[in-house]
């Protein structure tokens, strides 16, 4: 009996220890990532969508930090409040469309109907960008955000993870569902960067660097009186479908645009 | 009695372990990168640079704050051309194959001006590639291609400006790897007060219809 209870004793003393050393990894952890929100991504390289001349290229990406979270109603409604040019109501029409922050009830509040901690749509690209500036951050590239966004939540490249990939496609083909779900709920990357499939759309910074005028994955028409570019434009995997409606969904859109389901985060260079 | 004793002890350190080890467990997981930055006490950065100038009107691109250098080294801001009409281009001038004929198409509108119209008339050149298109550089490529500096101008600017006027025009560009540019081959009709007006796409075309809404633009002496 009294052996029984040493026994129990000796195990519960275990379980305590192992728990102080789970509880101390974890916050070890954190202290490594502690940048006021955002999420150190490391340098790296990865083959790039689009072929090249010489086959498929690599693509750099220097080691930067990322939001780990998507840009909320809530943030968004303060830098609203700091800088009255970008308004619900007072944004210049060259700077977005008329559907500008169109789920706000007004200027200084978004309402009852909206989650403040969901991500902020209907915003246009120099909005965001002037949000960036604002948070003495700035949007990521489009490599960026595909090298960040190659990840599944278990390996740095998920490019082959079949569930990821699956669970992506599913979502791409149901749009226009109202957005009230929260940032931060779903489970995140290998980086511990969230939500970059499953809620939103991003805007990138340069959106606008997609010089592609077709629409099939096996596109050669590339117009060269249109566009003048050192060579032909296809795609490196034509089975990466969720990459390929990134790209042909960026290509599709102007700087004043405002879509219901597209948000963005901000990116930032290491200091030096 | 004793058994009791310690029945209680080992109740205790089992509570005890318990909620240490919880109270451990979550307050480390607390403190993930969760904690979003607050946006408290930080200046307005961005907006009162982009508040629009008071005559030009809200669809022009008159509107950005942005500064650029042109040939001379001087500084250079769009709305100084306010009052002007405008024929605008983006280019860099290493391109070998589209920058040429889209200046001379640019060219060819400016051959049908009188001299009147001449001096209400503006063409600006605007570089994409900062890095290697120095004021210096725009100066001896206006030179060599005998461009006429009184009424050209060839700016250079930072990229985040490039990037905001291209987006201002629906202009798509991108490095390539050799450090050349791909990008769209098109040239721009601002009227006086900066609306983009009419939109040239493509390269050896016919400047007619381009040349007449140019001529046909209301401006100020």
């Amino acid at each position: 009996m009294l052996i029984v209870k040493n026994i129990l004793c000796f195990l519960l003393l275990a379980i305590f220890l192992i728990e102080i050393s789970f509880a101390q990894k974890g916050r070890r952890h954190s202290d490594k990532k502690d940048f006021d929100g955002m999420v150190l991504i490391p340098a790296g390289e990865m083959i790039g969508f689009e072929k090249k001349e010489k086959g498929n290229a690599l693509v750099k990406v220097n080691s930067f930090l990322i939001d780990a979270l998507p840009v909320t109603n809530e943030d968004f409604l303060q830098f609203a409040k700091a800088n009255p040019v970008w308004r619900k109501n007072s944004v210049k029409k060259i700077f977005a469309d008329r559907n500008y922050l169109t789920h706000w009830l007004n200027d200084s509040t978004f309402g009852s109907e909206v989650n403040p901690q969901s991500p902020v749509v209907n915003v246009s690209w120099y909005a965001v960008r002037a949000y960036a500036k604002w948070k003495n951050k700035r949007l990521l590239t489009t490599d960026e955000w595909e090298y960040v966004a190659l990840t599944s939540q278990k390996k740095a490249n998920g490019k082959t993870d079949d569930v990821k990939n699956k669970t992506i496609i599913d979502w791409y083909s149901k749009s226009g569902e109202k957005l009230i779900t929260s940032v931060g709920m779903q489970k995140p990357n290998y980086y511990k960067v969230y939500d970059l499939h499953g809620l939103i759309w991003e805007w990138v910074a340069d959106f606008n660097s997609n010089l592609v005028t077709g629409e099939s994955r096996g596109d050669k028409s590339f117009d060269s009186n249109l566009f003048c570019g050192a060579g032909s434009k296809s795609f490196s995997d034509v089975t990466d479908y969720a990459s390929f409606m990134r790209y042909a969904f960026r290509g599709s859109l102007k700087a004043e645009y405002t879509v219901h389901n597209l948000g963005f985060r901000c990116a930032k260079n290491l200091d030096k | 009695m004793k058994t009791y004793l310690k029945t209680i002890l080992t109740v205790v350190i089992l509570f005890v372990a318990l909620t240490t080890g919880y109270f451990l467990i979550t307050s480390s997981s607390n403190e993930k990168v969760l904690d979003k930055d607050e946006a408290k006490g930080k200046s307005s950065c961005c907006g009162d640079e982009i508040t629009a100038h008071s005559s030009v009107s809200e669809t022009s691109i008159y509107q950005t704050s942005a500064v650029w250098r042109d040939q001379e080294n001087d500084e250079f801001m769009l709305k100084e051309i306010e009052g002007k009409r405008v024929v605008m281009a983006l280019f860099f001038s290493n391109c070998s194959y589209a920058c040429p004929i889209i200046l001379n198409d640019m060219q060819k509108i400016e051959e049908k001006l009188s001299d009147r119209e001449i001096g209400s008339s503006k063409f600006i050149l605007v570089s994409i590639d900062p890095d290697r298109d120095t004021p210096q550089r725009l100066k001896e490529f206006a030179l060599s291609k005998k461009i006429n500096m009184d009424r050209w101008k060839l700016v250079t600017g930072t990229n985040d400006d490039v990037l905001e006027l291209a987006a201002l025009l629906g202009f798509k560009y991108r490095k390539e790897d050799n450090g050349d540019f791909s990008h769209t081959n098109m040239i721009v009709i601002l009227d006086s007060k900066g609306d983009i007006i009419h939109t040239h796409l493509g390269l050896n075309k016919d400047m007619s219809l381009a040349t007449s809404v140019f001529k046909n633009l209301s401006y100020n002496q």
